[in-house]
This record gives structure tokens, sequence and C-alpha cells, in this order.
């Protein structure tokens, strides 16, 4: 890659980092391990750098890479980068939501791992199915059904843990 | 009651909406590791593929061929930011960057062209070019002409071409890449790079016979590259788990690791030397465990070596990621360093001239030039044609009088690139 082309990779991934470990941390519930996917993207994304760039939607394109990593991390296992000593956890806010987020994280973790990414891209990334689809290579159909299974696990799962919902009447 | 069943969709999820980046611990991931990563990866690679990637770059923002006509003169060059140094220590002042390809002069070079043969067919187009030491042979890879955007790799047709008699012979090996030649016309390469990922077989052609080179711990490792007397260097595996090998020309048959454990290697010389880095620092050593970090400076601590002749290295600097890349040559006699303007630099000579290319930022996007230097002293190379097309620069041979590259043709707007080699002599 020449010279110019690394210095518009630094530039647009590192304006895009947060949101893309956000991204990560909610498909895999742990930061360290959001760390080591964005870790193993950020090297995809730079191999594929005149794709990325040539691509209609550069941040759909950036957010594919992190979905695809973290659904086939374990087929690749040459793309697991380690990165070192783990830093400290950061103090965890004591507040209603880090419970619910506990709980709900407990629960899709009991998902398989691509009805997991279904729910996470519609429902916290808020994309529409073809979205989700043309990021996850494949039909807008399988991904509504995964969205369907997917939601009745969760519940399922919610329900065995009891899930604390605000606001709940009983 | 209430249950999940009662909530929304969205809802149900929501308070994983609320997660911000920030809730976590500091983030570990590395923008510059990852780079030098993909670097290790895609170094031979792009040999077939990277003038695909930038032209897709290019046409992606609507590039039309074309720059101002070369001039014979300029405003004076970037000036010379070298400094002996010892490692660690302060960097070279950093050098202007280039804005404008008028501000370079033009060097005093001639260039010709090359063609396909027509026993390639649909593989018309150059893709690359590469060249050995004494200016012998030159080989590339020829590729279909491509639509944009296309491929980032682009498998190609092994082309060896010997340029003192004009006679182009067709590698018979299966699509892949050449990743280089040595003054006795042994070509190395891989076969099976495509799309869908890296399945690599490694080859060596020589006297008209292609050899299979053996593999490493059952893994075919890709090619990086050849010294006169045939020793080969590549590397298997990739990131952390990259492990750099060297096929020696005394033992035919056999491969084995370079030392020390970790370093990774891009260039072997004719004495033998291997270039890389080690440890994240730009390194030279024997290759059985012997050998020198090459300086760095405290604001780009890192680095690697691409190419050596000579006494002069060439490759980059590494620092943060807000700082970059620092295109740099060392002199390996003195210890020097030598910072350039925020170009590619992809080869030198053994009198420490360098190649490279760059798009300035004040020129129509697209117009790449090539550029020859030393000392941090930049000129352009000419295009030899009108208007100007965007030019690719590959490598340069020991003496520094001839260059390798490519050149576009200028294709209608929507139709396929196509690009024919060129030869600079200087």
């Amino acid at each position: 890659m020449h010279l110019q082309d690394r210095t518009d990779y630094v530039e647009f991934v590192s304006s895009r980092l947060p949101g893309l470990r956000r991204l990560a941390y909610v498909l895999c519930g742990d930061w360290h391990h959001a760390d080591d996917i964005i870790q193993a993207s950020l090297t995809k994304a730079y191999l594929r750098w005149s794709s990325v760039r040539a691509s209609r939607d550069v941040d759909q394109y950036m957010r594919a890479i992190v979905v695809n990593t973290f659904l086939s991390e374990r087929r690749l296992a040459w793309s697991r980068v380690r990165l070192g000593e783990l830093p400290p956890d950061a103090a965890a806010p004591d507040d209603a939501s880090v419970e619910d987020r506990t709980v709900l994280r407990q629960a899709l973790a009991r998902l398989p791992k691509r009805q997991r990414a279904v729910l996470i891209l519609r429902f916290v990334d808020d994309l529409g199915v073809t979205e989700v689809a043309d990021m996850m290579r494949c039909s807008a159909g399988t991904v509504k059904s995964q969205t369907a299974h997917g939601l009745a696990s969760l519940r399922r799962h919610l329900d065995d843990l009891a899930y604390p919902m605000p606001g709940r009447q009983t | 009651m209430n249950t999940s069943h009662d909530r929304g969709d969205s809802d149900l999820l929501r308070p994983l909406r609320d997660i911000d980046a920030s809730d976590g611990p500091p983030p570990r991931y590395d923008v510059a590791l990852a780079m030098r990563h993909g670097d290790g990866i895609r170094h031979r690679r792009m040999s077939i593929g990277a003038v695909a990637a930038i032209v897709m770059v290019a046409a992606a923002i609507g590039i039309p061929l074309g720059l101002p006509s070369p001039q014979q003169a300029g405003p004076a060059p970037s000036p010379s930011a070298t400094v002996p140094t010892s490692s660690p220590s302060p960097s070279p002042a950093p050098v202007p960057d280039i804005t404008s390809a008028a501000e370079l002069p033009v060097a005093n070079c001639t260039v010709t062209t090359l063609t396909a043969p027509a026993a390639a067919g649909a593989f018309s187009t150059w893709g690359s070019a590469s060249v050995d030491p004494t200016g012998h042979y030159l080989v590339a890879a020829l590729v279909k002409p491509f639509t944009l955007p296309t491929s980032e790799y682009l498998p190609g047709k092994p082309l060896l071409v010997d340029l003192r008699t004009g006679r182009k012979t067709l590698i018979p090996v299966d699509e892949g890449g050449v990743a280089g030649v040595n003054a006795s016309g042994v070509v190395i390469g891989t076969s099976g790079i495509g799309t869908s990922g890296p399945k690599t077989i490694a080859w060596e052609f020589r006297n008209g016979k292609v050899t299979l080179l053996p593999k490493f711990h059952g893994v075919a490792p890709e090619p990086y590259g050849i010294n006169a007397r045939g020793d080969i260097i590549g590397q298997v595996g990739s990131g952390n788990n990259a492990t750099s090998v060297i096929w020696p020309a005394d033992r035919p048959g056999t491969v084995r690791a370079l030392l020390p454990t970790g370093m990774l290697a891009y260039t072997i010389t004719d004495s033998g030397m291997v270039g890389g880095s080690f440890d994240d620092k730009p390194y030279v050593g024997d290759g059985n465990g012997n050998g020198h970090a090459l300086p760095t400076g405290a604001s780009d601590p890192r680095g690697q070596v691409y190419q050596i002749r000579g006494d002069f290295g060439v490759g980059w600097g590494l620092s943060n990621v807000t700082v970059g890349i620092v295109p740099m040559v060392w002199n390996l006699a003195t210890n020097a360093r030598t910072q350039y303007a925020k170009v590619g630099l992809w080869a030198i000579a053994s009198d420490g001239t360098v190649l490279g290319d760059t798009t300035p930022d004040g020129d129509v996007a697209g117009a790449r030039i090539g550029l020859i230097g030393r000392g941090g002293v930049l000129k352009r190379l000419p295009t030899g044609v009108a208007g100007s097309p965007p030019v690719y620069v590959y490598d340069i041979t020991a003496d520094g009088t001839t260059i390798v590259g490519v050149r576009h043709t200028s294709p209608a707007a929507g139709s396929p690139v196509s690009q024919v080699g060129a030869v600079w002599h200087c």
C-alpha cells in the first residue's frame, strides 16, 4: 500500500474505532475479546483498504469486517492477535442498567453466534434486514428467520434468568 | 405481570444501546501493529495487486488521467534530513511533503515501454515488474485488463524478459504472482493466490523448468526474495505467528527458519545478509541469530527495512497512529538515517539512490508520479508521453541506472484499465 493510502487508512480507522469497539463488545461481551476482534479487523481492513474505500458505504463495510471477524474467529485462528498484558478493567458503574446489560449479555451468550449478531445488528445498531443480509453475506430470508428464532430463544433465556425489567409491574 | 414477551423487539435490547466504547478498560488495539502485520502478509503479494488497488482507489474518487506536462526545472527540491545517529536518537527533522508534482525537477531519464506477448492471451496488462540487480532480467505479472472496482489481488501470469535480447518467456505455472529474479534468471513466485484467500504454492523457475519449493512443516511459505547465488527467503503464517524461512542454495530441497525466532525478513543480499524487522525494530542479520537493530528515533521507535543494496537499506520508521510512517533510508556503514518526504519508497540502489512514487495532494487525483532521489532529495521520473499518465515504479538495479514499473494507457472512461511495462534508463 502506498503511503497516501496508509495515511488515509490511519485517519479513517482512528475516527471509527470507538464505534467499532462498541460493536465488537456488544457482539462478544468482553472488552478484551473485543479488542482482539478489533485488532484482527484492523489488519483485514488494512489488507482490503482499497476495497473498503471504494465501497459505497465505508462504515458498513468496516462493521461487516468486525462482524465477520467475530463470526469466523474460530475458523480462522490465525486472525487472532495477542495484544500483550491485559490492563485492569475499568470500574463498573453501579446502576440498574448495568444489571440489565449483564443479564442480557448472559442470555445473548446462549444464542448461536449468527443469531446473536443478527439481533444486535438489527435492534442495537438499527440496521434493516437487507443491510444485515449484505453484511453477513446471506439472504434476507435467512436474516428474518434468524431474527425470529433468535428473539424467541432470547426471550426464553431471559425468562429463565428472571430478567429484571425496569418498570416491570408485578 | 409483564414478561420479556411484552417488550418490543427493539426495546428488548435497548440497554445494550447505551454501551459506550469508553465504558471499557483502555483499549489494547494498535493501528500501527495492524499495519505491520498487514505489510508482512502483503509485502510480496503486492507484486500482483498493488497497482489494481491503487488504481481502484483513484477511480473510486473519479479520476481522469493526466497531469500537467513534465517540467524540466522546478523549485528547489525537498531538503536533505540526514543525521548521524545511534539508537535511540532524535528523529531527523521532518521533511516537507510534496504537494504538487510541479515542485519537483524531472530526472534525466528516458523511458521505453514493453507489451505482453501474444501468447499471454487475455493477460495483456502489466500488473507489476521487478528487475535483477544487474539489470539483465525483468519479471512481471501479467493480468487481465481490470474494470473498477475489482478485487485487490489480481491473479497473474508470470513473464520473464531478457532485457539484453528482448526475449520474453511465459513461465508455465498456474495464475499467481512473481516475487523476484536474480542475475542468473532464476525466478521465484507463487501460484494459487485468488480472491478467496491464499492457497500458496511456492515455486522457482530455473533453466526453463518450474520446481516447487519445499514446504515448511507442511505449509508452503510465500517467497519474498532471492539473491545472486540462489538463496531464497520467504514467510509462512502471518501476524505474531509469522515465521521467516530460507531455502539455502547450498542445500537444495531444504528449508529452515531464519533466526532469531520472530524476525521477519523481507530482503536478502548477495552476501547473505537478511533485512526486515525484529521486535518491531528495523533489523539486519545473518539469519543464524547474529544481527542488530538499525537506528530508530524517539518519535519513530519502530520500523522495518524492505530492501538492502550495498551499504544502504530502505524502509520506514513507524511511530504512533497520529504520526504514522516515516520513509527512511539507513546507511549501514555510518549508522546514519535519512528521512524522506511522505512518499512511498520501494527500492534502493547500492549508492543510496531510492525509488518511489506518490500522488501529490495538490495535483489531479490519481496522477501517480514516479520518484528517484538521494540524500532526502527527490526528482520525478518522466513518463515519456504527453498527458503524463500515472506510473507505478517497483524496482531499481544496483547501479541505479535502470528502473522498472508500469504506465497506464489511457482507456476511455468506464472501460477496463490497461497498463504497459515501463523501463527507465537514468
